[in-house]
């Protein structure tokens, strides 16, 4: 492992200043987010995660997919990205990236997506939960790919993981770092350690368990429960690493000449979503989205990724103002499966561990 | 108002300069209206073709009123867009965005890809007023479609409801004459006589030995044929369980009980196939509005077969 | 907010002519397709001038938060009569003529309207492309889903979390949550989404600390109408 002093670290900011776009967890009204850096004093690492994911740097809240002439009938399709570097993304965020890598590039690869994502480096950075993480249940407490650098902080500065070459060569070209001392790991490794133990929510099952009890849970009260209580605001889907539906619409201009066909995220919480041309909705209940919602997330996506498309990161916890809870619902399931007599293996293994 | 014709970029070509990765999947292909006719008060037929990719003299896109230009340009003679009876095109106009339709002409057709379209909203009624001559643009074709060769041997029993009978169309003129397929019937339900498509079509069929069987909702002047939905008319359909696949298309309230009545005539979930309809936003299988529970209708349909979405309780 | 698209006035003046603009000009005449109806109803002449301009427009759009949904004028409502005219005018108000006055209603309780430009002020981007998508031949697309969404899209941090209470989540989006954006907090001016969940926010604002009373001033405040109007 590498190591560099906070200095060190200081010194790589500016240099990537210097030719990139900088994007880094900062205070925002004191309130963790992202935001653009442009001094290396604005950085400010955080233990907990952002308000809002990271997912907006390569896959933009709005897109412009093609810009057209309406008189002429021309049309181009609109491709854009800039270099930019992202620090402080936390494990979860890097698996939650590495997921949507794999959904742009399965299929037909988003050309919009994957440009934005090819001109993208990533600083990870280490973290403590806070009492809504739950990243250990569902196996992404730690990275072993998808960053170009991963810095754990140690102390005296930062022990770090060379995820890449582009991550070894903008090491060597903007600071200075030095093989980690032994001191350095055994500090990191104990940091690990207490970070492991300091998980309050938990899953009561194994990821690789979920799908199965959640294909069996489609009537079970909770979905109307929880629907009852939501806004249907969707902001869920929007806070969310791994969501990305999305709405496409055409915004002619005032002259009715130009145009753009643009892409903005959608949310399959929202009561619009599955409304269709005739006037039928197919998803109308908020219950029944939540659960469509939930599903994605634990099952859907399992048969075609084989990961679970949560990361455990809890901002959809964290921003639901009616305290709908994702990890208790799932608790909640796999509780109601246990009653019903179909408990799994691992489950009654996990019970009594405990 | 006559314009200098412009030169326009080449659509459909090398990407743009900048580009590291794959093209956009965004980029529609224009295609020329090479017929267009009125049908029922709300549908109109087009024939589309495909352009070579040379600069032609541009017919002005409409905006709110009809364009008169002539085209100046020869449509690709005998072109085949390679579609399957049951996909679907992206079709769409700069400035009123894009929409799913699913093919109309079958397998091969010579007049070129044919779709039906009804105007309900802000797109469709801006491609109803894009005459002959005018551009399209198309991206396509996706989806799942029908197998019509592996419907051979066996007798097909088409079930359309109102807008259904548009896809159904694709398929029944891909069977319809050919040899090596059983029997065949097709029922056919609709509003009113006023929404009836393909009547003439239907004559025509019926002649190449299709049992046809056409009803409406409601009693209506001037019309002295059968009355009722459409599960009225399964009796006479007299269903050899064994050597028949069904399909079904029509509105969402319709599948249940023909689906009922296909399985009270001993009718295997295997060989009842449905299209079902959702509202596609990129047909890429990315946007999440079509979704039936786990599946994108996009992606793994909008052909399925009934064993298929045993799994999906949200699909009927 | 019409007159503040200076960029764009003069492309939307190369298509339409606007022929009636009380604010922006002198001239008028009364032959016009398009009305832009701003205002609530409070008195007689008003609901008869309303009707004449229906019976002349082929499309009626309600502009902004007192002709869609009653807006703030709405709070007169929550006032006897009698007392209000008092108040404003002087002892025996309600017996002069002058000082007549009725309940405050959106202009759809008089006239069928085509389509709704929501908001305290109108947001100018959706004046244009309400206009533009009328000069197209199109229906305009109206927004019914929360600020919330528009919120999330623009990056602010909650409300919420700064302990501050917000109408943002049964609110109609549109506006790009300017207010919150800005500093400040949602106050309801788009009037509420098609089936908002009112039950759970006022929970949630009780959670918050408001009391009851809080609660239903919140409502009260631009949605006034409408919530009486869903009863």
């Amino acid at each position: 492992m590498k190591f560099i002093t906070k200095t060190g670290l200081k010194a790589l900011v500016t240099g990537l200043i210097r030719d990139y776009k900088v994007y880094g967890t900062v205070k925002k009204d004191g309130f963790p987010a992202y935001g653009e850096i442009t001094d290396a004093k604005q950085l400010v690492l955080l233990q907990t995660p952002t308000h809002l994911s990271a997912k907006g740097f390569v896959f933009p809240e709005r897109e412009t997919l093609l810009r057209f002439n309406m008189e002429d009938g021309s049309h181009k399709p609109v491709v854009e990205a800039a270099d930019q570097v992202i620090i402080g993304l936390h494990a979860c965020d890097i698996h939650a990236m590495l997921l949507m890598d794999r959904v742009f590039a399965y299929g037909a690869p988003d050309a919009n997506y994957l440009a934005r994502r090819a001109k993208t480096l990533v600083i990870g950075t280490d973290c403590m939960p806070d009492e809504h993480c739950f990243c250990q249940s569902i196996g992404t407490m730690h990275a072993t790919e998808g960053f170009d650098l991963f810095l754990h902080q140690t102390k005296n500065g930062f022990a770090i993981d060379v995820g890449t070459k582009r991550g070894a060569a903008i090491l060597r070209k903007y600071t200075k770092a030095v093989t980690a001392a032994a001191s350095e790991i055994r500090n990191m490794e104990a940091f690990e350690k207490k970070r492991a133990g300091s998980f309050k929510t938990r899953l009561d099952a194994p990821a690789a368990a979920l799908p199965a009890i959640y294909a069996r849970s489609d009537a079970s009260p909770v979905w109307d429960r929880i629907g009852s209580i939501c806004y249907g605001c969707g902001s869920c889907n929007n806070v969310c690493p791994t969501c990305y539906c999305f709405d496409v619409r055409d915004e002619p201009a005032a002259n009715l000449k130009q145009g753009e066909r643009v892409r903005v995220w959608d949310a399959c919480t929202l009561e619009e979503f599955a409304l269709v041309a005739g006037g039928h909705n197919f998803r109308k209940p908020r219950g029944a989205r939540l659960r469509h919602r939930f599903n994605r997330k634990f099952r859907y996506l399992t048969d075609v990724f084989n990961a679970p498309f949560c990361v455990g990161c809890g901002r959809c916890i964290r921003t639901c103002l009616v305290n709908i809870n994702i990890a208790e619902v799932t608790n909640e399931l796999i509780a109601e499966d246990a009653k019903r007599g179909i408990i799994d293996e691992t489950v009654r293994t996990k019970k009594a561990e405990r | 108002m006559t314009k200098t014709p412009q030169t326009v970029p080449a659509t459909n070509t090398a990407p743009a300069p900048q580009q590291t990765g794959p093209a956009s999947p965004y980029l529609p292909t224009e295609a020329l209206v090479t017929r267009a006719a009125k049908l029922t008060e709300k549908e109109r037929l087009f024939a589309l073709a495909l352009l070579n990719g040379q600069n032609p003299n541009h017919t002005q896109y409409p905006v709110a009123v009809e364009s008169t230009r002539p085209s100046g340009i020869a449509p690709n003679a005998g072109s085949t867009l390679n579609y399957l009876p049951g996909q679907f095109y992206m079709v769409g106009l700069p400035g009123y965005g894009e929409a799913p339709f699913s093919v109309a002409s079958p397998l091969g057709a010579s007049e070129g890809l044919e779709l039906c379209i009804r105007a309900v909203g802000n797109l469709t009624n801006a491609i109803h007023r894009v005459p002959k001559g005018g551009r399209l643009w198309i991206r396509g074709p996706f989806g799942t479609g029908f197998d019509a060769a592996s419907m051979k041997g066996r007798d097909v029993v088409f079930i359309a409801g109102g807008i259904g009978i548009v896809p159904m169309r694709s398929l029944i003129k891909t069977i319809v004459g050919n040899p090596g397929y059983g029997r065949l019937s097709l029922i056919y339900g609709t509003k009113s006589p006023d929404d009836l498509l393909f009547s003439g079509e239907m004559t025509e069929w019926s002649k190449a030995g299709l049992r046809a069987f056409v009803t409406i909702d409601k009693p209506a002047k001037g019309w002295s044929g059968n009355v009722g939905v459409v599960t009225t008319l399964m009796a006479k359909l007299d269903i050899d369980p064994v050597r028949t696949t069904a399909v079904i298309i029509g509105p969402p309230v319709m599948y249940k009980f023909v689906i009922m009545n296909l399985r009270k005539a001993g009718m295997r979930d295997e060989d009842i196939l449905v299209s079902l309809e959702r509202r596609m936003k990129c047909g890429l299988g990315k946007c999440g509005h079509c979704q039936i529970n786990g599946v994108y209708a996009c992606q793994c349909g909008p052909v399925f077969k009934l064993s298929d979405l045993h799994g999906l309780p949200e699909a009927l | 907010m019409v007159l503040s698209c200076e960029n764009e006035l003069p492309e939307i003046l190369r298509q339409v002519d606007i022929v009636n603009f009380r604010e922006a000009m002198t001239e008028r005449h009364e032959d016009y397709e398009i009305a832009f109806v701003e205002g609530s109803i409070s008195r007689k002449e008003e609901a008869h001038k309303l009707r004449k301009i229906r019976k002349k427009a082929r499309v009626v759009v309600a502009l902004g938060a007192c002709s869609s949904t009653g807006g703030l004028n709405c709070l007169k409502n929550r006032f006897p009569m009698r007392y209000l005219q008092e108040e404003v005018y002087g002892r025996g108000a309600h017996k002069k003529k002058a000082f007549d006055t009725d309940t405050v209603r959106p202009i759809d309780a008089f006239i069928h309207v085509d389509y709704y430009i929501h908001g305290c002020p109108i947001p100018k981007k959706e004046f244009l492309s309400v206009l533009t998508a009328l000069l197209m031949g199109s229906v305009p697309k109206i927004t019914n889903h929360p600020v919330c969404v528009d919120c999330k899209l623009a990056g602010n941090i909650c409300v919420f979390e700064k302990g501050k209470t917000c109408l943002g989540p049964v609110t109609r989006a549109g506006c790009d949550a300017i207010c919150v954006t800005y500093g400040g907090v949602c106050w309801g001016c788009r009037g509420l989404v098609d089936d908002p969940n009112i039950g759970a926010h006022t929970e949630t604002l009780k959670r918050y600390g408001l009391t009851a009373d809080s609660v239903m001033d919140s409502f009260n405040l631009y949605d006034r109408c409408a919530i009486k109007r869903k009863r």
